[in-house]
């Protein structure tokens, strides 16, 4: 396994935003973790980068391996944990384009590298611009997932790339995120790995999801084979998901 | 010496007189050194002098300037100018052979304002004189240094600038001393700014931790004239208390007047500006970029003053603060005297945005690095209205110094 989760319980300022979540990401695989608003993924990503206002109060964390629960956020980054991140903040006065350049120096990758991504994202004008003051919501995905690629990672987290994003900036990222799991960066495809949350599931058109996860009230609902459950979702919506589950839980208790 | 008598009187008579801002210094501590040395071109100084006007960005080879000015402790080292329309003298030189500076010596700063001014006046010796002729467009800046290098002393300076009507002037003024030096640094700087003429003023203080820095700075504008000034502090002194007024006298007139101060150490920083709109249509705007670190102290005040109809002021202080002892005070006034003036303030002063950290963070940086990064992007925003060449040169400093931290 690439990633796995083990009975993840956070907290937020003292309230809880995971209540014991299992999940595990394999090799190669492109997982979709989905769920209505409020239902903890981001919470879930921003525990496995060592956010530290998501405090965790038990569960483990391992990354190819190694237990990262306790982990620098950084030396998380290092260990090939990449995100791209659904509202990051706007810092004034830093330049988009410097970014770029530190980053892609610190994760060795080349010049040409990085500008076949830029210009395969569409983001050449965007070098000289403050980070994200006055980004669009599309120009905000595409700029954050060039940078998640640029960190070269074996694990790409995605949190919403397809909320509030036109169709045309959706098929722009997911033609960027099929060539790098295709092999288009260092790693060949079978290293590295994918978890998209995604609560519309308009990725899906791009990418095909191996298998996916439902996720509500902090909780993992149920799992299967990626299309299937995407499919279900689109057609009866998260209560039936619920229902189900509820159902489950009723049968495995009494 | 060239004081009149009566200037001398008055600046005789205010030797005592307490600043109104800031800690109060007893100027009889520090001593006037007037050894110095001259020099034929920058390229002459000795090596360590040059690395260490250098580390100011001053420009040595004098290839990106117009002309330079150095002074070191007391004595005038170098002025020239290499610009045909520019005139780059010092205070002696230009008193002597421009008849009608006198018409402008010590008018724009009151000689007894308090006894900075007073002790400046009294020990008068170095000083530039920057005049962009009628009509004279620049777009590269004169460079001028102030140097101390002597222990215990006290420097002194007065300098005039002027663009006459319809130029553009720019200038660059790099605060600086030897790592052994301290002192007491009394500074004074007039500027007249001519009908639709414009200046702009960038100062960059690196001192020791040792030094009191007084500078005191009056400003003119006539009609339709622009003063930009941008007051860099990137290694504070122990103390430095700033407070430049601006009177915009003519109409349409305006002025900018922006601090971008990197506050560490347990420097204690009182910086600030007036602006005093005094004529029709006339605006200005003043605005203060701080952060705060170590143990440091920094008020930030702005005056914003209205006594026209139809005249507009802003002032803006945003600060952040990098350290649990660190203190930042904003203190902004506005005043109308008029009935229709439109006078704003914001202020927004709080720790460094946990968010932005952990977001760089997560790009790979370490806690510190981000930091640096959230500071740099902070303090370099500030920076507007200069010439791209002057704005590089300012970038350059920010992040050196940064980088350094």
């Amino acid at each position: 396994m690439i990633l796995e989760v083990r009975d993840l319980h956070v907290e937020v300022s003292g309230k809880r935003v995971l209540n014991g979540v299992s999940l595990s990401v394999g090799y190669g695989e492109t997982i979709f973790l989905l769920g209505p608003n409020g239902s903890g993924k981001t919470s879930l990503i921003q525990a496995i980068l060592g956010n530290p206002s998501y405090r965790i109060v038990s569960g483990r964390i391992f990354f190819r391996g190694t237990d990262i629960t306790g982990l620098e956020p950084e030396d998380r980054v290092k260990l090939g944990i990449a995100a791209s991140f659904q509202m990051p903040p706007k810092i004034r006065g830093l330049k988009a384009g410097y970014l770029v350049e530190e980053v892609a120096s610190r994760f060795g990758v080349s010049d040409e590298y990085v500008e076949k991504l830029v210009s395969l994202l569409r983001l050449e004008k965007f070098m000289d611009r403050e980070l994200y003051v006055g980004f669009s919501g599309g120009e905000v995905k595409r700029f954050e997932l060039l940078l998640t690629l640029l960190q070269n990672p074996r694990l790409v987290l995605l949190d919403e790339p397809d909320s509030g994003v036109d169709v045309e900036n959706l098929a722009i990222m997911g033609e960027a995120l099929n060539r790098f799991l295709q092999g288009d960066g260092q790693l060949v495809s079978t290293r590295r790995a994918v978890l998209i949350i995604t609560h519309v599931g308009a990725i899906a058109k791009y990418l095909k999801p191996s298998r996916a996860y439902v996720m509500m009230n902090g909780e993992i609902f149920c799992y299967g084979k990626g299309e299937d459950v995407v499919s279900q979702i689109l057609e009866s919506g998260f209560e039936k998901c619920k229902a189900c589950f509820e159902k489950a839980r009723r049968r495995v208790w009494f | 010496m060239v004081l009149t008598d009566e200037l001398k009187r008055r600046a005789e008579k205010a030797l005592d007189k307490p600043p109104r801002y800031g800690l109060d210094l007893e100027t009889s501590e520090f001593t006037p050194d007037y050894t110095g040395l001259e020099a034929e071109s920058l390229r002459d100084l000795s090596e360590r002098l040059r690395n260490i006007v250098k580390s100011i960005g001053l420009d040595t080879g004098e290839k990106s300037v117009l002309g330079s000015y150095l002074q070191v402790d007391q004595r005038v080292a170098y002025s020239r100018s290499h610009k045909k329309g520019v005139k780059v003298l010092s205070l002696k030189e230009a008193l002597k052979s421009l008849d009608w500076l006198r018409g402008l010596y010590w008018k724009a700063v009151p000689v007894d304002l308090d006894k900075f001014t007073a002790v400046a006046a009294l020990y008068e010796e170095g000083g530039y004189v920057v005049v962009a002729e009628k009509g004279v467009k620049t777009e590269m800046p004169v460079q001028t240094c102030l140097l101390m290098k002597s222990p215990r002393s006290l420097q002194t300076t007065h300098n005039i600038v002027v663009a006459e009507e319809g130029s553009t002037l720019h200038v660059i003024t790099g605060c600086t001393q030897a790592p052994e030096s301290f002192g007491l640094h009394a500074g004074i700087s007039e500027f007249y700014v001519g009908r639709n003429a414009t200046v702009t003023f960038t100062m960059i203080h690196s001192w020791s931790r040792g030094s009191h820095i007084r500078p005191r700075t009056g400003v003119i504008v006539k009609e339709g004239g622009r003063f930009i000034s941008n007051y860099v502090v990137l290694k504070p002194a122990n103390t430095i208390q700033a407070y430049p007024v601006v009177r915009l006298i003519g109409k349409e007139s305006s002025a900018l007047t922006t601090s971008i101060l990197l506050a560490s150490g347990s420097s204690k920083m009182d910086i600030g500006s007036c602006i005093r709109l005094e004529a029709p249509q006339t605006s200005g705007e003043a605005v203060s970029k701080v952060v705060g670190g170590d143990s440091s102290e920094t008020v930030v005040r702005s005056r914003i003053v209205g006594f026209m109809d139809g005249v507009r002021g802003h002032t803006e202080c945003n600060g952040i603060l990098v350290s649990e002892k660190a203190v930042i005070s904003a203190i902004p006034e506005l005043v109308a005297k008029a009935k229709d003036v439109e006078l704003t303030h914001e202020a927004a002063i709080g720790r460094i945005s946990e968010e932005e950290v952990f977001y760089l963070q997560a790009r790979g940086f370490t806690e510190e690095e981000a930091v640096s990064m959230i500071v740099r992007g902070f303090l370099e925003s500030g920076i507007v209205g200069l010439p791209k060449a002057v704005e590089e040169y300012l970038k350059k400093a920010i992040r050196e110094t940064i980088t350094a931290l």
